[in-house]
């Protein structure tokens, strides 16, 4: 077997079997063997179960901070030199006696200091601070394992006498150096310190100056690959996997994190991840997941997910992490407009390593669309791109005169509520036919100007005319021929990315259809001009996942999502009728896709072909009613 | 013949033997020792991981593939075959680089090189044979790509390690076998009690 054939093979055996595995959201129905053996986590101790003592106490005060590897972008050397120091933010802090008794909990501030009153009592203590949050400004918990599902801990040891009523200055370190601490803790305190980021983020630039996100659980270990969790040690990612509600951070692999993969100091790839956690708790996400390079169209529906998840943590570097303005602990001042992504760590001048260069993801969604290196819209094509959206989504709030984050949060959450026709499939045009609506019924006296800019630039839609169209109009058919409003196809060549691809915005169109429960048929009729192109008919459930001719033709092939299929082969006529059936299918949203059959066609075979099709209730010789996309 | 050349016959035909069994079992053992430790991809179909999973905005993936079991002593040659995949078009050829610990030696292919004409998400094999990789000891090799991508250099890096068994991952996957199995037999014995 040679390699295309494995790999193709091996496509078709993730994508086509549902065992879909996002590069970052994951809905992979993992083994599931994890859980069997988990422990539940510790109860957490903060100020709100701190316990009181009345009197002949000593106040123990003092310090967290933690160190990161600071990332070089001016250079291209990405993590590079010496770790930089910074405050603990709103941690869990306990107080140990010398039995190893907790007997003061609280939290650190926002600056990383922990003032805490214990029992005057001679004797030896710790300070710990844990790597955990459950306060009104951050919830989460980074944990080691899922095993054993305990945080981080650093710790330094004191001593009081009988009659100390203060011990201050006391210093608590999580260090990013293996040499210092092999479980390099600095890591899970820069977990941590993002989900605050994020978390501040939205309370600074939000309607909900109180917000708080729903506790989050973070699994991390520095030199380790999560996906191991899921029996597939080779591939190096960090991912949310919404079916359990956790995010995993990629650790480096085989121990190592100087020359592997890391992301425990990748800002951009923790923020992307939370950015999927928000989506699922307070947006709305109906990505099937996939493959998405950022350089190639997608699923409208995945190229909206990892578009927001992009978006999201530029925007918090942007605002927060690298804000000029920002007051609160950050890693710099001079904004922030990247997706970086890096490997391992260079010119530690304790820890060493030697590479110049260690970035290997850098996309800027600062550019304009026609500037830019990958993920280049061109017409009609911005919501199919990942990256296009990141762009749009950041200059609408970051250009002179762009709208502000709480109009885009807004629109974010009301994805979730309830809408008639219901808000299915989501994807970028849906959003800012969303957005629309709430500038103009809230923000009315905000200037759109930059934002229509900015849309138009990146060949963007404020509709689901691309996909998603809602199939609800009807009309009767005319009599003559055609029978009803025709809508126009070109087809084009499929893209061969790994694996022959369908141009889901030129070979395809979807529309939106609510089935109301009762028997019907649907029929597709179709006529060629030019050179014959072959028209089919697919129904797909709501979550479906898309399926390339390629998948199809593979023995074995079974999508469960592809409901109805009518692909009668058309080689030779200029018409042609495809009809499925919805008996036996709940009342209920469902995906209609009209498909070009492009498998294996040239452009020869394409070009100067037109297909001008209809859609309608009725049978392959009757046309009852006109389907009419509203 | 006298029963003198008899005895001396005897003696050189008893000696060439012992000389035939000494040195083929010399002959065995060197060959043994020196024997190649072919990687998984060299006697199986390989299906390289990371084409549609990893880091999907990445430039290139890399895989490293040992051999199946690694030898237990330093004096054997071992096979590493890395994967490639370059993901994105580039200004410039792939170029790579392979890094080796003191202690390890390279007996055949390029350390470095570049690689041109790769078509996007179709790997490329590249291989090495190096002694001093084994069991004896934890040992790391990485396997470093870069190109240039819009004036700015791209990288990838993928490690291997001489005794996997002692990884996290290795662990994990154990633990996570054990605890299937301890599932399955749970289940089966509910049902049994049933």
């Amino acid at each position: 077997m040679d390699l295309r054939s494995g790999s193709i093979q091996l496509c078709w055996y993730l994508i086509g079997f549902s065992l879909l595995a996002l590069g970052c959201q994951s809905s992979i129905e993992p083994d599931n063997t994890a859980a069997y053996a988990q422990n539940p986590e510790a109860s957490y101790c903060g100020s709100a179960q701190a316990r009181t003592y009345s009197s002949n106490t000593t106040t123990i005060s003092g310090t967290a901070t933690f160190t990161y590897r600071p990332l070089q972008t001016a250079s291209n050397c990405g993590l590079c030199g010496d770790p930089v120091s910074l405050g603990v933010t709103y941690a869990e802090v306990h107080i140990l006696d010398s039995s190893g008794n907790v007997i003061q909990c609280g939290e650190t501030d926002q600056l990383g200091t922990f003032s805490l009153m214990i029992p005057r009592v001679a004797g030896s203590y710790k300070v710990q601070v844990l790597s955990r949050s459950l306060t009104d400004k951050v919830k989460a918990s980074i944990l080691k394992d899922i095993y054993s599902a305990t945080p981080y801990t650093v710790e330094t040891a004191f001593s009081l006498n009988s009659t100390q009523s203060t011990a201050s200055g006391i210093s608590v370190v999580a260090s990013a150096r293996a040499s210092d601490d092999s479980s390099i803790p600095g890591g899970a305190f820069n977990i941590l310190a993002n989900i605050f980021w994020a978390n501040e983020f939205i309370r600074e630039n939000s309607s909900s100056s109180n917000f708080v996100a729903d506790k989050v659980s973070v699994f991390w270990k520095a030199g380790f690959n999560p996906y191991s969790y899921f029996n597939a040690p080779s591939v190096l990612a960090s991912f949310y996997v919404n079916t359990e509600d956790r995010l995993y951070i990629l650790g480096g692999k085989n121990d190592d994190v100087k020359s592997s993969d890391t992301d425990h100091f990748d800002d951009s790839v923790i923020l992307h991840e939370y950015g999927h956690f928000l989506e699922a708790h307070y947006g709305h996400s109906d990505t099937p997941g996939g493959s998405h390079n950022g350089n190639f169209i997608i699923d409208p529906r995945l190229a909206w997910s990892e578009g927001w998840a992009n978006f999201f943590q530029g925007t918090v570097l942007n605002k927060i992490v690298y804000s000029s303005t920002y007051t609160g602990p950050k890693k710099g001042s001079s904004g922030f407009s990247y997706y970086i992504d890096t490997v391992g760590f260079a010119n530690d001048s304790v820890e060493g390593s030697g590479s110049s260069y260690n970035i290997q993801i850098s996309r800027d969604l600062s550019e304009l669309n026609s500037m830019a290196y990958y993920d280049k819209a061109a017409i009609d094509e911005g919501i199919f791109r990942e990256f296009s959206i990141s762009r749009t989504l950041f200059k609408t709030i970051t250009n002179t005169d762009g709208l502000p984050f709480a109009a885009i949060w807004d629109s974010f959450k009301e994805l979730r509520n309830s809408h008639s026709p219901a808000y299915k499939f989501v994807n970028f045009g849906l959003f800012n036919s969303i957005l629309q609506t709430l500038l103009n019924a809230n923000y009315s006296s905000l200037d759109q100007s930059t934002w229509n800019t900015v849309i138009g630039e990146e060949y963007q839609k404020k509709n689901t005319d691309l996909y998603g169209r809602y199939l609800g109009g009807t009309q009767a058919p005319s009599g003559g021929t055609p029978a009803c409003p025709e809508i126009i196809m070109d087809p084009v060549m499929d893209s061969i990315y790994t694996y022959d691809r369908s141009n889901q915005l030129k070979s395809n169109d979807f529309f939106t259809f609510y089935h109301d429960g009762t028997s019907k048929q649907m029929g597709l009729k179709a006529r060629s001009t030019g050179n014959v192109i072959d028209m089919n008919l697919y129904l797909y459930a709501d979550g479906y996942n898309y399926s390339e001719e390629l998948q199809e033709a593979q023995a074995g092939f079974n999508n469960t999502s592809l409901l109805r299929k009518s692909a009668t082969l058309n080689t030779a006529s200029s018409t042609e009728t495809e009809v499925i059936d919805f008996s036996g299918l709940p009342a209920g949203y469902y995906m209609v896709n009209v498909k070009a059959s492009t498998l294996n066609k040239t452009s020869a075979n394409l070009n100067g072909g037109t297909a001008n099709y209809y859609l309608y209730f009725g049978n392959s010789t009757t046309v009852t009613t006109c389907l009419i996309p509203n | 013949m006298s029963n003198t050349k008899l005895i001396l016959f005897s003696k050189m035909t008893l000696l060439g033997v012992l000389g035939l069994c000494l040195g083929g079992t010399g002959m065995f053992y060197y060959q043994k020792q020196h024997r190649i430790h072919r990687s998984v991809a060299s006697i199986e179909p390989f299906q390289p991981h990371g084409l549609t999973l990893g880091k999907q905005a990445a430039a290139m993936t890399i895989e490293i593939v040992g051999p199946e079991n690694y030898p237990d002593n330093n004096s054997e040659i071992v096979e590493l075959v890395g994967y490639i995949t370059q993901h994105l078009a580039a200004n410039s050829s792939l170029a790579y680089e392979w890094s080796l610990p003191e202690g390890v030696e390279l007996m055949r292919g390029p350390l470095s090189d570049t690689l041109g004409n790769l078509q996007m998400g179709r790997p490329r094999q590249v291989s090495i044979l190096v002694r001093g990789f084994s069991r004896e000891r934890q040992k790391l090799i990485s396997l470093r790509t870069q190109v240039i991508a819009g004036n700015a250099p791209l990288v990838a890096s993928a490690t291997i390690v001489s005794r996997p068994e002692d990884t996290m991952e290795s662990k994990v996957m154990d633990l996570q076998v054990q605890a299937k199995a301890a599932a399955q037999a749970a289940k089966e014995s509910e049902t049994e009690s049933r």
